[in-house]
C-alpha cells in the first residue's frame, strides 16, 4: 500500500525567498494491485508526486509511505534497498546505448549482484515475458520505440518490485504501440499483482487500463475515484477539459451534407436506430434551406458508432 | 637522395618517442579519466556534489592548462627532481609531458560524461545502484566512445609534445630534428624526422578513430 499523507513539495525559485509551490497538501491511499493514474498538464506536479515514491525527491512537509514503511527520511543505503523494489519506467525509456537488450535488463541484477549464471535465466525469462526473445542482442539504437519500451518493461521487472512507476511511459509512441504497451501492462498486472502508479496527460490511456485515477492542477488532486464514475460524471472543470480534447482527439469527427432525401430528421432517426447520441460540433441547422452541412460526434459504444458510421456512408456515396 | 641520414640515430630517436609517448598516454588517462569523473559528479546537483573539491579540481585543471607547455617543462624539473632523482632523458620527460595533457584530457573526459542524459543516470538511481556502481557501469561505459576519442587528440597532442620536451633532454624524434638536422645544417635528417611524426601523428588518429567507432552503439 502507498499512502500519501498530507504532503507538500516545495522549491527555492531562482530569484530569492522565492518559492515555487510543486505539491500542495496531497493526501492519497493506493492500494495493493491497484492501478491508478494521475492526469494533469505538465507542471501540475505529476512528475513531483511520482518522483516522492521511489525518495527521487523528498517532501518538504508530510510522510511517504510504501508498504508501511516511512520512505522521505531513510538514509542512501535503506533507500536503495526500498527503491530495488520500486520498478520505474520512462517516456524516453533511459536505455544505455552501450548494452545489448539482454545488458540492459540484467543491469539492475548486476545491482543486487546476482551470480552471472542465475542472471541470464532470469533475463531470458524476462525476454520472453515482453516478447523479445530474438532481439535480445541488438542494441537500443537498433529498436523502435515500442521495442525500447519493452526493454523498459523488462529491465523495471527485474528484480521482482511490488510497485511500477510509469512516467508518462506511452507519451513517445503511435496509438497502436501504446496500446500494444498498455496490453504488455495489463498481462503483467494480472500475472504479478504488481500494483501500478501511472502519470500520463492522455485520458485514453487512463480509460483503457486504470482503476482509479486523480486528476492534478496546481499541485493539488483536484478530482479523485473510480474510472467509471469520474468519466461519465466529471465534476472539476479540469477533468471535464480533459475528456473533451480526449474526444477531440479520436477521430470521430464526421462532416456531412445534408440534402434531399438525407435531411437533419433522417440523421436523427439514424442515430437513434443505432443506440448512439448525436452531438453538433459545428454548422448549423435552418428550416427551409435544403442544402447546408455539418460536422458531428456519435457518442456511445464503439461498435455502434462504427455501424452508425458505416450506415451513413453508404447513402452519401450512393448519391454522389 | 637519404645519403645524410643518420639511420640508426633516427631509429633510436623514434624509439625515444614511442617511449615518451606510451608512458605519458598511459598516466594521462589514469590521472584524466579520474579528474574527468569527479569534475562531473561534485558539480552542483549531481551524484556526489562538493562544492568544495569541484572548485579545487578546477582551478589545479585550469591553472596547468593556462602555463604554456615549454614553462611547464621549466616549471617540473624540481618535481622530476623528486620522483626520479634526475631531471634528464626520456622517462624524466614523461612527468611533465603528463602534467601538461592529464588537465586537457580530464576536461575532454568531463565533457564525455556530462553527454551523458540526466535520465540515464537517474533510471540507475531508481533502480537502486550506488555511486560506485553508477560511475562503473554507466558513465564510464556510456561515455567510452567520447572517452576514447578524447584519448587519441590527447595523444596526437603528446606527439608534438613529446617534441618540444625532447629539447630539453628528453631525446626523441623532435630532439633530433633539432640537433642532427637544423643545427647540423641538415635538411634531410630535419624533413626525415618531420615526416615520420607526421606518420606517428596519423597512425595514432587511424587506430584511435577505429576503436571509437567499434565501440560506439548509437
Amino acid at each position: 500500500m502507498i499512502q500519501l499523507n498530507r504532503v507538500s513539495k516545495t522549491y527555492l525559485g531562482s530569484k530569492h525567498n522565492e518559492e515555487v509551490v510543486a505539491l500542495r497538501d496531497i493526501s492519497l491511499t493506493i492500494e495493493n494491485g491497484e492501478i491508478f493514474g494521475i492526469v494533469g498538464h505538465s507542471g501540475a506536479g505529476k512528475s513531483t508526486l511520482l518522483r516522492l515514491l521511489n525518495g527521487l525527491e523528498k517532501p518538504t512537509t508530510g510522510s511517504v509511505m510504501i508498504q508501511q514503511q516511512e520512505i522521505s527520511n531513510l538514509d542512501n543505503e535503506s533507500l536503495r534497498q526500498v527503491r530495488q523494489k520500486i520498478g520505474m519506467i520512462f517516456q524516453h525509456f533511459h536505455l544505455l546505448w552501450s548494452r545489448t537488450v539482454r545488458e540492459n535488463i540484467a543491469f539492475p541484477l548486476e545491482i543486487i549482484g546476482l551470480p552471472k549464471a542465475i542472471r541470464e535465466q532470469k533475463v531470458t525469462q524476462l525476454l520472453k515475458r515482453v516478447g523479445l526473445i530474438e532481439r535480445a542482442d541488438a542494441y537500443p539504437s537498433q529498436l523502435s520505440g515500442g521495442e525500447k519500451q519493452r526493454v523498459g518493461i523488462a529491465r523495471a521487472l527485474a528484480n521482482d518490485p511490488t510497485v511500477l512507476l510509469c512516467d508518462e511511459a506511452t507519451s513517445a509512441l503511435d496509438p497502436e504501440t501504446t496500446q500494444s504497451i498498455l496490453q504488455l501492462l495489463r498481462e503483467i498486472h494480472r500475472d504479478m499483482g504488481i500494483t501500478l502508479v501511472l502519470i500520463t496527460h492522455e485520458m485514453g490511456v487512463v480509460r483503457s487500463i486504470c482503476d482509479r485515477v486523480a486528476v492534478m492542477e496546481a499541485g493539488q488532486i483536484v478530482e479523485m475515484g473510480f474510472v467509471e464514475e469520474v468519466f461519465s460524471n466529471p465534476k472539476h472543470p479540469v477533468t471535464q477539459k480533459f475528456l473533451q480534447m480526449e474526444m477531440h482527439s479520436q477521430d470521430q469527427l464526421i462532416s456531412i451534407e445534408l440534402k434531399d432525401g438525407f435531411e437533419w430528421a433522417n440523421l436523427v432517426k439514424l442515430a437513434q436506430d443505432y443506440r448512439v447520441s448525436l452531438e453538433i460540433v459545428s454548422g448549423r441547422i435552418e428550416a427551409g434551406s435544403k442544402r447546408q452541412s455539418v460536422v458531428i460526434r456519435f457518442i456511445g459504444q464503439e461498435a455502434d458508432i462504427e455501424k452508425a458510421r458505416a450506415a451513413i456512408s453508404v447513402p452519401s456515396r450512393s448519391r454522389g | 637522395m637519404f645519403d645524410q641520414v643518420d639511420w640508426q640515430q633516427v631509429w633510436i630517436a623514434t624509439t625515444e618517442t614511442f617511449h615518451m609517448v606510451i608512458i605519458s598516454t598511459i598516466f594521462t588517462a589514469i590521472l584524466g579519466i579520474p579528474l574527468g569523473v569527479l569534475l562531473v559528479i561534485t558539480d552542483r546537483g549531481h551524484l556526489w556534489e562538493n562544492q568544495f573539491i569541484y572548485r579545487t579540481v578546477g582551478l589545479i585543471v585550469n591553472t596547468f592548462r593556462a602555463v604554456p607547455f615549454i614553462v611547464l617543462v621549466l616549471f617540473l624539473f624540481p618535481v622530476s627532481k623528486l620522483l626520479l632523482g634526475t631531471t634528464l632523458g626520456t622517462t624524466a620527460a614523461t612527468i611533465p609531458l603528463v602534467a601538461g595533457a592529464a588537465p586537457f584530457y580530464a576536461r575532454l573526459v568531463e565533457t564525455a560524461i556530462r553527454e551523458i542524459d540526466r535520465g540515464v543516470i537517474e533510471a540507475a538511481q531508481v533502480m537502486g545502484a550506488s555511486r560506485r556502481f553508477i560511475i562503473a557501469k554507466v558513465l564510464i561505459p556510456e561515455a567510452l566512445p567520447a572517452i576514447v576519442s578524447g584519448l587519441t587528440v590527447t595523444c596526437v597532442s603528446l606527439i608534438s609534445f613529446s617534441a618540444m620536451a625532447g629539447i630539453v633532454g628528453g631525446g626523441g624524434l623532435g630532439e633530433t630534428a633539432y640537433r642532427f638536422g637544423f643545427q647540423s645544417f641538415n635538411d634531410q635528417m630535419l624533413y626525415t624526422c618531420g615526416v615520420l611524426l607526421i606518420l606517428l601523428v596519423q597512425i595514432v588518429q587511424g587506430i584511435g578513430d577505429w576503436i571509437a567507432r567499434k565501440i560506439d552503439k548509437r
